[in-house]
């Protein structure tokens, strides 16, 4: 216990590792219920009539990508699976490239070819412009995210291939953030979630869902389901929507992951105790 | 550094100019007149056609993407005004054919229409057609110009008047932006919507708006909204057509005068801010009052404030140097604000106990700030020649990486004291724990409720929220600073005086008329 | 003069922006969207400072061949690569998106998993139930840790509804405190380096 009590710290980084890399190698599953708020989100999008159009804006780095991509692709899949038009944007300088990855995996690859998830399904091709299309990034942070309510044209004059955004037809009679169905914002800090609230949501009460990291859920639940309508937070969020889904992705393999985790720091706080109070008890005695 | 700067400097002001010459967007600008002609030769037309209007599409129909819609008006003669009488809206396709033909299946046999067509261009403006006119079914065609004017409601025969057309402004009081909203009408029949503008209460008015909205898409899902923006801030006054899809279009009143729309210069849904606002102006003003005649106020003791001299001067004894982390956002963010003023005074300190300080920053802007921070403070210690510009550098803009070249500087210059104050995020606890492994003191300070636990669990001091903000002021013991102090502290009183009498009353009266006027009050209509 | 000008247009500036914010005129916004742009120049031009500066840190210390002189040459040769991939060869496929993909993402995401590792040695160290407040604390986490995973879900299956309000009333609670007291302070500061009661962040006349 003395030994303990002066431990060196490199032994809990040994321990974590084996906690994170374990799980991945030897899957489990145990039963969860979908929260809430996930169950919330799920239903909005689910509401959804084919052809709606829906605004996703990528807001996140590499750093949050582990967490925050698993319940981004589920949504975006379920989006899909709703026949849901989709305008892609972002708000972060180092997400264009990821975002650029998410459209050629899922829409150009995964639901054009009928693979993963979209398997059986016989789905006609999605065509660039009309089905769905891609703003890319807009430096600005809030202002421009507010830019989206004022005059989206004005914000955005081409997408992020050159085209005039009069010369896709998914811009139709689009000319602010109002003339969207359903904004989904994938969020990992700032620009994110909190100021769509308040920049568009707030402004022009346009349906909002988000995806976010489980550090920043704490900050949005004031907001649901008033501004909010449902929020996917972190791994665990993750899971439960491709719970919902009926596939088990990364979220699902992620929650076992934060499964051992999180009982690690639970078994270093109370061995920590213990060895402070054991240091008390002597020091009394 | 001086060059630098004047190379910023210039960079900017050639940047201004290249903005304030730009042109126009090509989108301000009306969109030029379709050609349009009339059929009625009876040749290639629709059975039930008494006539097919036909016109070329606008030249900037795809060009640069302006126009889309076109409004197709006919007049019976010999009456004098037009009314719009189909509404056509063609898809963004630049194979589809030039011309546009659109069957008229409502005149009457022996009867005499003259028809136009306007275009309507993507930022609202409009422009007429030339058109042509000819009776149905006899004469030859006329053409001609159609007059620029077209009638207001006052000269209009009524058909339906039951439409009630409500306008107010949206984003409240700007001037440009209204919102009209209506019923939409019961009919069988699909129709659109025309709405019409004009500067003056009886014309000339202006198609600008057509609606997609048909008796089919409605149903009972509530009113019909259309928000727009005006091109100018003078008055503006509308009416709406209702256009059947065959047929001539009926129209409504908006109060029968039409409804002017001003720009307001007060915001009332933002009332409550300015009450708080003024409320803190008036308290610091009172307090700086009773400072200036003796009567200062008590301020608590903020150990973390206390504590940063203590360390500076173990970090002196130790002979390592100080690291002051002086947050990752941007300049214009307070919390940076902030920091760069507790910098001032921290590097004054730094140079008095003839210690180092390392400023690693995240922003160039407030690297460049910094720098001139800490010389200054190195001046006023009367140490201008201790004081290295080197030690207040730009690490990067990338969070992580800003973290690792941060965490760099604290595992090879081993700082005995580390100061992190300002705005952080993820990297919060990154920072925190490579600087304990140099067993430094370390106090940190931000406003970023997320990143509190992270610092409360890994540094010996952390200041909470407003402290951050109190400690320039608490430092320097300043009437004028501790003024504004103690201005936040009553203002933050009397929140809560109203967070406990409003929960009381929402509880117990919630349906009283003070308690929600108050609410609406304090809510805002925003 | 040098302070004067500096305090004049600080004092203007701040007033404007202030008061835009209770003025809905069209015109006045205009007029801000104007400026904001300005900012967001100024911004950018302030990046080839940033580029000076780490040449003018570094160079001299790799010149005198000072510790550590070799990683100071693979950070500023680095980023003279990157820039310049970033200006020649970029798009699709390119060296630039492969420095992106194969080296920077990786490192950002490193880094950002280092959390994990340094969440179990804080916790370790830090959370101690040394009075009332921070073993209510430490029951607190733990109840909220365990709701999040299966686990705890499955051995008390009433542990999320708790977790929920934990989470619903007092963090919320504390939080928006932390949140009035932040903005209070946030004005209060605000307001004294409008005024120039503050002046320390000018530098000065040195």
């Amino acid at each position: 216990m003395d030994r303990l009590a002066n431990l060196d710290r490199r032994w809990l980084f040994l321990a974590m590792a084996f906690a994170v890399v374990v799980p991945l190698l030897v899957p489990f599953s145990l039963p969860f219920r979908v929260s809430r708020m996930t169950q919330n989100a799920y239903d909005r999008i689910e509401e959804l009539e084919p052809g709606a159009r829906v605004l996703v804006s990528v807001d996140y780095d590499p750093a949050a990508r582990p967490e925050i991509e698993p319940s981004t692709k589920a949504m975006v899949r379920h989006l899909l699976r709703r026949r849901a038009k989709l305008v892609f944007v972002t708000f972060w300088a180092k997400a264009p490239p990821m975002l650029d990855a998410l459209i050629r995996d899922l829409v150009e690859t995964e639901y054009a070819s009928g693979q993963g998830f979209f398997a059986g399904a016989s789905n006609a091709p999605l065509v660039y412009g009309t089905d769905y299309a891609n703003l890319g990034f807009k430096e600005g942070k809030e202002a421009a995210i507010g830019g989206l309510g004022q005059d989206l044209r004005r914000l955005f004059p081409s997408d992020a291939r050159g085209a005039q955004l009069s010369e896709l037809p998914i811009f139709t009679g689009v000319q602010t953030v109002r003339d969207f169905d359903l904004v989904f914002n994938a969020s990992a800090g700032f620009p994110g979630a909190k100021e769509f609230v308040e920049q568009i949501v707030a402004r022009h009460h346009v349906p909002f869902v988000t995806a976010t990291t489980a550090v920043s859920m704490t900050e949005l639940t004031p907001y649901h389901p008033t501004h909010i309508r449902g929020i996917v937070g972190g791994m665990r969020g993750a899971a439960e929507y491709e719970q919902l889904l009926g596939y088990k992705g990364l979220g699902t393999r992620g929650l076992n992951v934060l499964t051992v985790g999180q009982l690690l720091v639970i078994a270093a706080i109370v061995l920590g105790n213990i060895i402070y109070f054991r240091e008390k008890w002597r020091g009394a005695r | 550094m001086k060059l630098a700067s004047l190379t910023v400097v210039f960079g900017a002001l050639v940047s201004f100019a290249i903005g304030a010459c730009s042109t126009e967007p090509v989108a301000l600008r009306p969109a030029s007149a379709p050609n349009v002609s009339l059929d009625v030769s009876g040749a290639s037309m629709p059975p039930d056609a008494r006539a097919v209007v036909s016109f070329e599409k606008s030249p900037d129909d795809g060009a640069h993407g302006l126009v889309r819609k076109y409004i197709v008006v006919r007049r019976t003669l010999p009456h004098p005004y037009f009314r719009p009488f189909r509404y056509v809206e063609l898809p963004p396709n630049p194979a589809a054919p030039n011309e546009v033909r659109v069957a008229d299946v409502s005149a009457s046999p022996g009867g005499a229409y003259e028809y136009a067509v306007w275009a309507i261009a993507e930022n609202d403006r409009t422009t007429l057609g030339e058109f042509g006119a000819m009776p149905v079914l006899s004469a030859p065609s006329r053409p001609g110009r159609m007059p620029t004017t077209f009638d207001g409601p006052r000269s209009m025969r009524i058909v339906r008047t039951e439409l009630e057309v409500r306008l107010r402004s949206a984003d409240p009081g700007d001037g440009r932006t209204v919102l009209l909203e209506w019923d939409p009408v019961p009919t069988p029949a699909a129709h659109h919507y025309v709405v019409m503008r004009s500067t003056k209460p009886v014309g000339p008015w202006e198609p600008f708006f057509a609606s997609e909205v048909s008796a089919q898409s409605t149903g009972a899902s509530g009113p019909i909204r259309m928000r727009t923006t005006l091109p100018t801030d003078e008055k503006w006054f509308f009416f709406v057509w209702i256009v059947p899809e065959n047929g001539e279009a009926t129209h409504a009143y908006i109060n029968g005068q039409g409804v002017a729309v001003e720009a307001a210069w007060l915001h009332p849904s933002r009332s409550a801010v300015g009450l708080v606002l003024l409320l803190t102006i008036a308290f610091s003003l009172w307090f700086l009052w009773r400072a200036k005649h003796g009567k200062g106020g008590f301020i608590r003791r903020i150990a973390g404030v206390d504590a940063i001299e203590e360390a500076i001067g173990r970090a002196t004894e130790m002979g390592r140097p100080v690291l002051y982390v002086p947050g990752i956002d941007e300049i214009q963010n307070i919390q940076t604000i902030a920091s760069l003023l507790i910098l001032g005074r921290v590097s004054e300190m730094v140079a008095r106990y003839d210690s180092e300080i390392r400023v690693p920053c995240a922003i160039p802007l407030v690297a460049t700030v910094g720098e001139e921070v800490v010389r200054q403070g190195f001046f006023d210690a009367g140490r201008p020649d201790a004081h290295r510009p080197q030690h207040v550098q730009w690490i990067s803009s990338e969070q992580f990486a800003f973290c690792a070249g941060t965490n760099g500087i604290m595992l090879r210059d081993k700082p005995a004291t580390n100061l992190f104050l300002g705005r952080f995020f993820g990297e919060s606890l990154i920072l925190a724990e490579t600087g304990y492994v140099n067993r430094a003191i370390q106090i940190a300070g931000t406003a970023e409720i997320s990143q509190l636990p992270f610092f409360i669990a890994a540094c010996d001091y952390t200041l909470i929220g407003e402290e951050l903000f109190a400690v320039s002021a608490y430092m320097t013991r300043d009437p004028k600073l501790l003024s504004t102090l103690k201005a936040g502290d009553a203002v933050k009183m009397l929140v809560l005086v109203a967070l406990v009498v409003g929960s009381v009353a929402a509880c117990i009266w919630p349906s009283a008329p003070v308690t929600s006027t108050i609410l609406s009050f304090l809510r805002g209509a925003d | 003069m040098r302070i004067a000008l500096p305090l004049a247009i600080t004092f203007l500036f701040g007033t404007f922006f202030v008061a835009e914010f209770f003025v809905p005129h069209a015109g006045v916004h205009d007029l801000v969207a104007l400026l904001q742009e300005w900012v967001s120049i100024l911004a950018s031009m302030a990046f080839i400072l940033g580029g000076i500066n780490v040449i003018q840190v570094n160079l001299p210390k790799i010149a005198r061949r000072e510790k550590d002189w070799g990683y100071k040459l693979a950070l500023v040769g680095s980023a003279i690569v990157t820039a310049a991939l970033g200006f020649f060869d970029d798009g699709e496929g390119s060296a630039f998106q492969f420095v992106y993909a194969h080296v920077f993402a990786p490192a950002d995401a490193t880094m950002f998993a280092l959390l994990s590792f340094f969440i179990a040695s804080a916790a370790f160290r830090a959370f101690r139930a040394r009075n009332a407040e921070s073993s209510l604390m430490l029951i607190s986490a733990i109840v909220v840790m365990l709701a999040v995973i299966p686990l705890g879900e499955w051995l008390f299956p009433d542990l999320p509804l708790v977790k929920d309000w934990i989470l619903d009333y007092p963090n919320n609670a504390g939080r928006r405190a932390i949140f009035v007291g932040a903005a209070l302070g946030g004005i209060a500061t605000g307001f004294r380096v409008i005024l120039g009661l503050e002046r320390s962040h000018l530098g000065g006349d040195s």
